[in-house]
């Protein structure tokens, strides 16, 4: 008895000292929190870019790389969370959207201030900018970023409707792109063909200057309206080559390294200087196969592929390093219409002897000859090898076809490419994705190159986009398209890779995007750096 | 020797002529639609059309030709697709950087090279020709990227003392620049210091074997002038036809060094171009190339008559090819 309450008593003290000592750490990390460092403000921060713009003119700009420069320098109307799972206000506080999903008026914020341009002086922001930027982007988008848009209508000084061709529930989600962003007339019309070089917009930094092929210089706006930036200055550098790119991040020749990749990923996590960050990346690596000719026109060949190729291995061989998670579902794992339930409809696991059933089934029994195209790039060509061998296993004797972008993307849209591996990236809204893949309209493009034709996917893909904007009904209708589609084997998912920066430990409050967009200055951050 | 020049000259025409041609025909056969190409995998087939149009990639190609040709002839390059902008602005952009650069790297690879050449020769299968040459050897069989790296390894990451990227700027000051340039320069240097040290050794070798090297020796010359004056001044000869094509090589070739380098230089700028289709920006740079390259090869020419009294244009029609 005397033992037992002894024991009782030292379990009693041990668990009193656990719990001070516990609550004690809870109160150090408090004070730890408060001793983080604070914010300062002043200093450069220097971002590299693996290529060149050409033009920072929203309308003309084609490429993410200029996307990357022009997010700092313009502002659209909504724009994504950081995140990227929700669509909140930007220089619209908030909107309305007609019961016909075709007129959607906002209200516009009334702090928003040009940069000081040469033809336009910290001008306030009217709807008329609205109208002229918006209707520019309709008529003018080299992308055809806009083409929804029918006309704007300026209702009041702070109120704008945007009357649209056809109901589509993903147009706030174009409105995002900074191809959309507010741009002042007068400084458009004063530069004429020039303003891609001089843009002026409402963003968080002023442009200051472009030294060709070396960097986009800009300073802070003093009246932005989100936040007063951090920063004085950001400087945006090209470095085409991207391990010389993580070498000028250990240098400290820059701060933030997009695009890193395996190799020098391991040599940056070694670096004590230096964070890595990572995150799924708003894409999907596939390989299609075609579905109107050659062998692949038959579902059970198509099967017999999917049997035979072991992905989870491809996988793990191309990213030695990590940087890459497996793909089930033909849509990016970050996208808000992504469903993992999904999953479970893909073939999964490699199984050769009803690859081989298959093929026999289907007519097949001693394989058969087929192409593999790939654009010239490490990734792909290596999974092209890898399916290559894999393939032999079960009698099909695949080339592969290595070629350079404009030559691919021309083979694949007609249709001449009996299997093809693309990669996919676009904005976080399904529509962006599996209209492109699964919509019949879009059978000799780049998306649907392998000719997927089904009325029913296509009615549901048209529904999705036109009777409700509504993301949850939405969500539903996609998961629809997915299971049908997915039903027809139509392509082998690859993987979903992983964006991964470099971030010198100077900088403060920045964190990768799933769109692998560098944002400085949004209204959940304001990046600092340590002097 | 006026009149040598102004015939070459006049020669240059066809050549540039024919390298109009070439350079039309090449960018209109590579696969790939430029407007296509541009617009990226997400443009409607409408918005690519349109750029077509735009592009006038819908006329005929005799149409496009002759457009070309007009241009060439005002002294215009066109207008980039890609930038729209000027090809000209674009390349006096960035030619200027690719001057300098290949300028410093010539001048380091010329420092270098000359004092180990002459040296080698003088003292033929001595330890310090065998040393020399086998560097050289391995200076020419170095590839740029790995030296580029190594550079950057150890000069700019491990000792931190030079910037590993970019160009620096003139608004801080010349030592900016100065420090950006070291490293690209070393890196592009190297072949052809290796190339210039290889030369002068074996035509210093030749020369020192001549008559007239050991008369001047029997005269009493001291073995310094019988080097520098009478040796070198004829070795100098096969040394700056080599060097000649190393500076076309260098202006036009040293896209590996900027990119490594992040050199914002005219290579880039051509390759992008190639890359994104952009072949009114290419054409219009292989035009500008392809002068520079024979306006330097016409110096060259002339700067062996310089270097070289016995050579010269002006006799008897002939043979002008100089070298």
């Amino acid at each position: 008895m005397k033992v037992k309450s002894k024991l009782l008593l030292s379990i009693l003290i041990i668990t009193m000292i656990f719990a001070l000592v516990v609550t004690g750490c809870g109160k150090s990390g408090e004070e730890a929190k408060q001793g983080e460092p604070e914010t300062k403000e002043g200093g450069s921060l220097v971002v590299g870019l693996s290529q060149v713009p050409k033009t920072l003119d929203p309308v003309l700009y084609t490429g993410t790389y200029e996307s990357n420069v022009m997010l700092a320098i313009f502002d659209t109307l909504v724009t994504y969370t950081d995140d990227q799972q929700k669509i909140v206000g930007a220089l619209a506080t908030d909107w309305k959207v007609s019961d016909d999903m075709l007129e959607y008026t906002f209200n516009l914020r009334d702090d928003v201030y040009f940069h000081d341009g040469k033809y336009v002086k910290g001008r306030k922001l009217t709807a008329e900018d609205i109208k002229y930027s918006l209707e520019r982007s309709a008529k003018e988008s080299a992308m055809g970023r806009l083409s929804d848009l029918k006309e704007a209508e300026v209702l009041d000084e702070k109120t704008v409707k945007l009357v649209l061709k056809q109901p589509n529930a993903a147009f706030l989600a174009r409105l995002t792109d900074p191809g959309n962003g507010i741009v002042a007339k007068e400084e458009v019309e004063g530069w004429g063909d020039a303003f891609g070089q001089n843009p002026v917009g409402t963003g968080a930094f002023v442009f200051k200057s472009w030294a060709k092929d070396d960097n986009v210089t800009m300073v802070r706006n003093d009246k932005y309206w989100a936040a007063k930036p951090n920063l004085d200055e950001l400087v945006f550098k090209f470095i085409p080559d991207l391990s010389m790119m993580s070498n000028a991040l250990i240098s400290g020749d820059i701060d933030i390294a997009t695009e890193v990749q395996g190799p020098d990923r391991q040599k940056l996590v070694n670096d004590q200087n230096i964070d890595v960050q990572t995150m799924p990346g708003m894409n999907v690596y596939f390989a299609a196969m075609n579905m109107k000719e050659g062998p692949t026109a038959d579902i059970r060949v198509r099967q017999a592929i999917s049997y035979a190729l072991d992905v989870d291995a491809a996988v793990s061989n191309i990213f030695q390093f990590g940087g890459a998670t497996r793909a089930y579902v033909p849509l990016p794992s970050k996208s808000w219409g992504y469903d993992s339930s999904l999953e479970d409809l893909a073939i999964k696991s490699r199984n050769l002897e009803k690859a081989k059933d298959l093929l026999k089934e289907a007519g097949y029994e001693n394989g058969f000859k087929t192409t593999i195209v790939t654009p010239n790039k490490p990734l792909r060509a290596k999974w092209a090898q890898i399916m290559q061998t894999q393939l032999a296993e079960v009698g099909i004797e695949a080339d592969i076809e290595k070629l350079e972008w404009g030559t691919y993307s021309d083979k694949v849209s007609k249709g001449e490419a009996p299997i093809y591996l693309l990669a996919w990236t676009w904005y976080p809204d399904p529509d962006f994705f599996l209209f492109q893949f699964f919509h019949q309209d879009q059978i000799g493009r780049l998306g649907n190159g392998q000719a997927f034709d089904d009325k029913e996917v296509t009615d549901l893909i048209d529904k999705a986009k036109g009777s409700t904007t509504d993301q949850a009904e939405r969500k539903a209708i996609y998961k629809e398209v997915i299971e049908k589609a997915m039903a027809k084997v139509p392509r082998v998912e690859g993987w979903h890779k992983e964006n991964i920066n470099g971030i010198r430990k100077r900088v403060n409050d920045y964190k990768i995007c799933p769109d692998d967009q560098v944002r400085i200055v949004t209204q959940e951050r304001n990046v600092w750096v340590e002097k | 020797m006026l009149k040598y020049i102004i015939k070459r000259i006049i020669g240059l025409i066809p050549v540039l002529f024919c390298v109009s041609v070439v350079v039309f025909v090449i960018t209109r056969v590579i696969p790939g639609d430029p407007a296509a190409v541009m617009l990226g995998p997400q443009a409607t087939n409408e918005a690519v059309e349109a750029l077509r149009i735009k592009l006038g990639l819908r006329d005929p190609l005799l149409v496009q030709y002759g457009r070309f040709l007009m241009q060439l002839l005002r002294g215009d390059l066109g207008t980039s697709i890609a930038y729209n902008q000027p090809v000209l602005d674009l390349i006096l952009d960035t030619f200027p950087n690719t001057v300098l650069l290949a300028a410093s790297s010539l001048l380091i690879a010329t420092i270098v090279a000359l004092p180990i050449g002459i040296l080698s020769a003088v003292k033929q299968y001595s330890i310090f020709d065998y040393l020399s040459m086998t560097f050289a050897l391995v200076g020419v069989s170095m590839p740029v990227y790995w030296l580029g790296l190594m550079l950057v390894l150890l000069f700019s990451i491990k000792l931190q003392l030079l910037p590993s990227i970019g160009m620096g700027s003139l608004s801080n000051g010349l030592g900016d620049i100065l420090s950006h340039l070291i490293l690209p320069s070393i890196a592009l240097a190297t072949i052809p210091m290796a190339n210039f040290a290889r030369i002068t050794r074996s035509s210093m070798l030749e020369v020192v074997r001549q008559d007239y090297i050991r008369t001047a020796r029997a005269k009493g010359l001291s073995e310094w002038k019988v080097i520098i004056k009478h040796s070198l001044k004829n070795a100098m000869v096969p040394l700056l036809t080599v060097m000649g094509m190393q500076i076309s090589m260098m202006l036009s070739g040293a896209v590996l060094t900027e990119t490594i380098f992040a050199w914002p230089g005219m290579g880039r700028l051509v390759v992008d171009a190639i890359e994104k289709r952009d072949f009114i920006m290419v054409q219009g740079s292989v035009m500008f190339l392809a002068f520079i390259f024979v306006f330097v090869n016409l110096c060259v020419d002339v700067l062996y008559v310089l270097v070289n009294p016995r050579i010269s244009y002006d006799n008897k029609g002939g043979d002008s090819s100089g070298a």
